[in-house]
């Protein structure tokens, strides 16, 4: 069979940042496959992908489209040659409504003026022929992401595009909205069309991808079969050696009660309530994991407990005291750690150096100022410490952040919460957007603490690392406590049901008819 | 955010900048006539951009009269604001002009440069309130009360209601030169008139302010107006024109601004006290000290005796009749004043016995 | 690693060399439109921006002398940007620190070891005050700072303007100006013949006492912090409110010392038309400094005598109006604030020229 797209030798240098990113790579797609591209964040796969639709030249390399070769230098060449590109950042127009935006510039008319009636006729009649139901009147920024996501690639496809590419389309979804992506990919695949599907989630590709690339530094390391190979296989390419994809956890070892939330309240910043009366404790030496489905007041949660936002009602204690008009200071000043859900803005100041970056909660410590002057040879001692401790790569004291990579800002962050001895820790989301050599690290670390003895609350909307890496699960739900879990013999399912506002004893119910169903 | 924030205040910036560097209106009237017979050089610096429509505007057209009429080269150095003042000045007596002419600088900065200096030739063609001044420089002081007297008359003679109003630009010797005379002036030929200030709290750049004050006055019962307030009274002059009654002029010849509504100006001759000097110097005649000039030397006077002829043709019939009449009568008192028959109060010295008798009044 | 550093350091240069000649090069072409010497101007613009020819005239002092109020009202706007308010309030401020510096001047009469520290001390006071006014309404009551000192800054040209026609009125004279300040509260200059002096000493001291305190202090770096990203200075426990209000203090105080410098050591008392927007100018410095008081340190000088070569050099020797020095001017600095203008052409400039050598590279050894 002849493949549906060929890349030769793909050479890019880039002179600003002085990396190969692509370094002759080749990468075949068969027609009417899905084909993963996986690596690590930085291993060029988003680069590969935009030479391939003309967003950016390449050095060198050819590219052949059912053995033709062809000259892509622009995004409009690769459409024309039946390419469709859904970026991970959607491009549409917030305001306008489903049928606008996948007709952009391509609109219907009657003697020069848009016709509303026939533009949604005919988005309506596509929705039907790809299986990809929209409502074609709704007003794109009323959807959620993955409609969003949907009406992305009704676009594509309106455009005839043959070959789709998916730049990391999971990382935005939730896992329900991932389910029905999976199921729309395989429609697509059954219909004749080529994915190109980029990730760095393994289980993804085992479930979608008919064969799987795995690219590293830039390099194309190998191309298999997903039916062939498995998931230790693949990330052991990607990281180049051995991952532990679950960590090793020893035996709890359950100490006092470290923070305590009694029947807590918060809203939102609309005022609407995020989080009523939940109730909960955290011991030290565990780790309390906090799932549910993303937007059901687990931000506000954390913002609360961290002291950058106000209670409406209860009270939180901390060590025994209550801690409900301490400052964000005085609350870390007490042993309190935060990994914030969102690194770029919270979490770090980009526009800074690691230096200052990694000071930002302790700076008051005599140990980094006096007399109001800053300690500038401590800190940068300090900064070249949690360097080497966390094997922070490419970042050196005194210079800047903002070229590094995601896992390894992540590990700034990090090393930053975690040198201080925390006697608590707030872990949201951390290991968002993070690759597999990331994740295991930031997941051994926080199983360190919690076996040194600090107490943890993980919020994550992954359900795998909150069922990995807690001893005790809270699933939340519209600002409730849907249900609490012992980790060790939760199941997904069990979760699953909780995070969608079940709970256990419909499952148990269901169970049991299955049970007789099949009895009978 | 804060790169956005950041280029749309450099852009203001930017903006401004080229804005400010632009509005400077009308170019320098830089006419190097005779420059091959040229003998003496000389600089003008101007307190603020030209273009001001006054007595700036004024001196740089006694510069331009003297290039033409005298063998000499002046240049105008045109500076923005007291901050450039000395470097200017400074920067001029490095290029050897043998006279350089500042105006309306800080008196003790400029007497400063004139003691620092003493072999550098220096004239203020405006008014400079020390005790002393050094032997390298002349000072001029125009008088106006003598002029303002016979624009009293004038108004005097021409006003229907009686009542008439002066807008003052600050309660200041300087200012009320002008006002008393004209006040005096009024008195003299209708006895019974009421003459009506507004001082602007020395707001000499608000046509608004003067607009609205000239109004209030008209409101009054006021005909007609004399502005002494520089930028600001030509609001004076545009309310006349809105109300449709009259104003008189100032400092240089206003008469067309408003034609028919302005009936005369009265003239304080900047481009005189500038070309003055530089003649002096030409003449071998230099002589540090104060120079006091008015209307005997031909320093101030009338719009009409230079010829100014707008209201007589296009002002309301009724009035210009009078004019022919209004003329002798002027002629008249200003042979008087000429001759010393006749006193004019003269507010820097207020203790006079005709200033006495008009501040009783 | 050496050599990325060397090469920041060289665009750093690079791009406002570049900036600075495109300027030049659009009014060599103005000055060609007037039929004048083009080089001759530009030796001019520069000998009467940064020359020294005769002893008791020398421009570069006067430059030094002008760029010294330039420099602190910089500072001020580097101040409060550095903590992420807005304040254009320069002017204001500057205008009564300069106000206070010379009412306190004349009224009351201390020996020179006191009197002067008490004015520039005043100065600064008044500064500060009208500095945390607007910083508290922003803080409170969420009062956009920039168009509150916008709004202060015209009050305060009113405030200024009546004390002088007024109160502080000293004589009769067409241009309204206060008494001379005591003797014991001028500023000394350096030389006779110019006002080049104290004022500039503590300007550059200013200038090291903001990079110090920006950079080496606790509250330096909470007041970063908080400008650069308040969800970041939230998240790590910085108060930053309190960090800008106490960075609008600082900005004013600076801004208020600007003014009291000036009266004290150049006019030694004030007038009408005090400021012709020098706070903006200090505005525009520290925009074209990089927000950073090296660069305000250094831009403030440049401004300062491209402006008496451009706007009075030019003048004086060529006859070349006033206006086209303002345009020039206005020029340079649009050309520097397009900096990435030439930053993007020089990476483009270097890729072409990597890849031209690596291509070449490959010629030769294939």
């Amino acid at each position: 069979m002849t493949p549906a797209i060929e890349m030769k030798g793909i050479t890019k240098d880039f002179a600003s940042t002085r990396v190969r990113a692509n370094d002759h790579v080749d990468f075949s797609v068969e027609p009417g496959e899905v084909h993963a591209l996986v690596g690590e964040n930085g291993a060029g796969k988003t680069t590969l992908m935009s030479i391939l639709y003309g967003l950016i030249k390449p050095d060198s390399g050819e590219i052949f489209i059912d053995s033709q070769k062809i000259r892509i230098d622009h995004p409009n060449d690769a459409i024309q040659h039946g390419i469709g590109m859904v970026h991970q950042h959607f491009k549409l127009v917030p305001s306008f409504t489903v049928a606008q935006n996948i007709l952009l510039g391509m609109e219907p008319t009657q003697a020069g003026l848009l016709n509303q009636q026939q533009e949604n006729e005919l988005v309506a009649a596509l929705a039907e022929k790809y299986n990809l139901p929209v409502d074609p009147t709704a007003r794109v920024r009323d959807l959620p992401v993955g409609m969003q996501q949907r009406v992305e690639i009704l676009k594509v496809l309106e455009r005839k595009a043959k070959i789709l590419i998916l730049d990391e389309p999971t990382a935005v979804l939730t896992p329900q909205e991932v389910n029905e992506l999976v199921t729309v990919i395989r429609g697509l695949s059954r219909l004749g069309y080529t994915v190109i599907f980029i990730t760095h989630k393994l289980v993804e590709v085992m479930s979608v991808a008919d064969r799987v690339s795995v690219m590293r530094g830039g390099k194309m390391i190998g191309t298999k079969k997903v039916s062939e190979t498995s998931i230790p296989e693949l990330a052991r390419m990607m990281v180049g050696r051995e991952v532990l994809l679950r960590v090793k956890k020893k035996e709890m070892q359950r100490g006092d009660v470290v923070l305590e939330a009694r029947d807590i309240s918060i809203s939102d910043v609309n005022g609407l309530a995020a989080i009523s009366h939940v109730s909960f404790q955290v011991h030290r030496g565990e780790i309390v994991g906090i799932a549910g489905v993303s937007g059901n007041g687990q931000t506000e949660l954390v913002e609360a407990i961290s002291g950058m936002n106000s209670l409406d009602g209860g009270e939180i204690l901390f060590k025994g005291k209550i801690i409900d008009e301490a400052s964000v200071g005085e609350r870390r000043d007490m042993g309190m750690a935060h990994i914030p859900e969102d690194r770029m803005v919270v979490g770090l100041n980009l526009q800074t150096t690691l230096d200052e970056n990694l000071i930002v909660s302790r700076y008051d410590d005599s140990q980094f100022s006096r007399y109001g002057f800053l300690l500038m040879k401590t800190i940068s001692e300090f900064a070249e410490k949690v360097v080497r401790a966390f094997s922070i790569a490419a970042a050196r004291p005194g210079e800047g952040i903002a070229t590094l990579s995601g896992g390894n800002l992540q590990k700034v962050v990090v090393g930053r919460e975690l040198s201080g001895d925390p006697a608590f820790i707030i872990a949201n989301q951390p290991t968002r957007g993070l690759d597999v050599g990331s994740i295991e690290f930031v997941h051994k670390t926080l199983v360190e603490e919690r076996d040194k003895g600090a107490g943890i609350l993980l919020v994550s909307v992954e359900l795998d690392e909150v069922m990995a890496l807690s001893d005790r699960i809270l699933v939340l739900y519209r600002g409730r406590i849907q249900g609490e879990l012992d980790a060790a013999t939760a199941t997904e399912e069990e979760v699953g049901i909780l995070m969608a506002g079940g709970n256990l004893q419909d499952l148990k119910y269901a169970q049991r008819a299955d049970q007789q169903e099949l009895r009978s | 955010m804060k790169k956005n924030l950041l280029y749309v205040l450099s852009i203001l910036v930017i903006a401004s900048v080229v804005l400010t560097a632009c509005g400077g209106a009308a170019p320098a009237t830089q006419a190097p006539a005779t420059e091959a017979a040229a003998q003496f050089t000389c600089a003008l610096i101007t307190p603020n951009p030209l273009g001001d429509r006054s007595f700036i505007d004024a001196s740089a057209r006694g510069i331009a009269r003297a290039n033409e009429e005298l063998p000499v080269k002046c240049d105008i150095i045109e500076t923005n604001g007291v901050a450039e003042h000395e470097t200017a000045l400074r920067g001029a007596i490095a290029q050897d002009y043998d006279l350089i002419l500042g105006l309306a600088m800080d008196a003790e900065m400029f007497v400063g440069l004139a003691e620092e200096f003493p072999d550098q030739k220096f004239a203020s063609p405006s008014e400079i309130f020390l005790e002393t001044l050094p032997e390298n420089l002349v000072a001029y002081q125009i008088d106006v009360h003598e002029s303002s007297f016979l624009v009293g008359v004038i108004v005097g003679s021409l006003t229907k209601t009686k009542t008439v109003g002066a807008v003052v630009g600050g309660d200041a010797p300087a200012l009320n030169q002008f006002y008393y005379g004209y006040k005096q002036g009024v008195l003299e030929v209708c006895p019974d008139c009421q003459v009506l200030v507004s001082y602007l709290g020395f707001d000499f750049s608000n046509p608004t302010l003067g607009l609205e004050t000239a109004l209030g006055l008209y409101d009054q019962g006021a005909d007609i107006i004399y502005q002494v307030a520089g930028r600001s009274g030509e609001g004076v002059l545009e309310a006349a024109a809105q109300r449709d009654l009259y104003a008189i002029g100032v400092d240089s010849n206003q008469d067309d601004i408003q034609p028919g509504h302005v009936i005369v100006s009265s003239l304080k001759k900047v481009e005189a006290t500038t070309f003055d000097p530089i003649k002096m110097v030409v003449d071998g005649a230099f002589a540090g000290g104060f120079q006091r000039r008015g209307m005997k030397e031909g320093f101030a006077g009338l719009s009409w005796d230079e010829g100014s002829t707008t209201f007589e043709t296009q002002g309301p019939a009724d009035m210009t009749a009078k004019i022919p009449e209004i003329k002798t009568l002027v002629e008249e008192y200003r042979a008087k004043i000429l001759s010393g028959e006749y006193k004019v109060c003269d507010a820097f010295v207020p203790e006079t016995p005709e200033c006495v008798e008009l501040l009783a009044k | 690693m050496n050599n990325q550093r060397w090469k920041k350091l060289l665009d750093a240069i690079l791009v406002p060399v570049l900036a600075v000649l495109s300027g030049l090069v659009v009014m060599g072409i103005l000055i060609l439109t007037l039929n004048k010497p083009v080089l001759e101007s530009y030796a001019i613009l520069f000998s009467n921006g940064f020359g020294c020819k005769e002893y008791g005239n020398c421009i570069f002092l006067t430059t030094l002398e002008r760029a010294t109020p330039l420099i602190l009202t910089g500072l001020s706007a580097v101040v409060a940007f550095r903590s992420g308010m807005f304040s254009i309030g320069q002017e204001g401020q500057y205008l009564l620190g300069a106000a206070a510096a010379a009412w306190l001047g004349y009224a009351i009469h201390l020996p020179p070891i006191l009197h002067a520290p008490v004015l520039l001390i005043a100065g600064m006071l008044v500064g500060a005050a009208y500095g945390w006014f607007p910083g508290v309404l922003r803080v409170k009551l969420g009062v956009n700072e920039l168009l509150s000192t916008i709004m202060l800054n015209s009050i305060a040209a009113l405030i200024v303007e009546y004390l002088v026609q007024f109160p502080m009125r000293a004589d009769t004279s067409a241009v309204a100006h206060s008494p001379v300040i005591d003797e014991s509260a001028q500023l000394m200059s350096f030389f006779p013949g110019s006002k080049w002096g104290v004022g500039f000493v503590l300007a550059v001291i200013a200038v090291i006492v903001v990079y110090i305190y920006l950079w080496r202090t606790k509250s330096g770096y909470e007041q970063r912090m908080a400008g650069q990203s308040r969800r970041f200075a939230l998240f790590g426990g910085i108060l930053s409110d309190r960090a800008a209000i106490r960075a609008m203090l600082i900005s004013g105080a600076l801004a208020g010392l600007a003014g009291a410098i000036e009266v004290m050591g150049v006019h030694r008392r004030i007038m009408t038309g005090f400021s012709v927007g020098l706070g903006f100018d200090g505005l525009t410095t520290a925009i074209l400094g990089q927000v950073h008081p090296f660069g305000v340190f250094i831009v403030a000088i440049l401004f300062s005598g491209l402006k008496l070569g451009a706007q009075i050099g030019l003048q004086l020797n060529l006859n070349i109006p006033r206006e086209l020095g303002g345009t020039i001017i206005g020029f340079i600095i649009l050309f520097v604030a397009a900096g990435k203008l030439y930053e993007e052409n020089i990476v483009r400039a270097r890729e072409w020229a990597t890849r031209r050598r690596s291509s070449r590279l490959k010629r030769e050894s294939g």
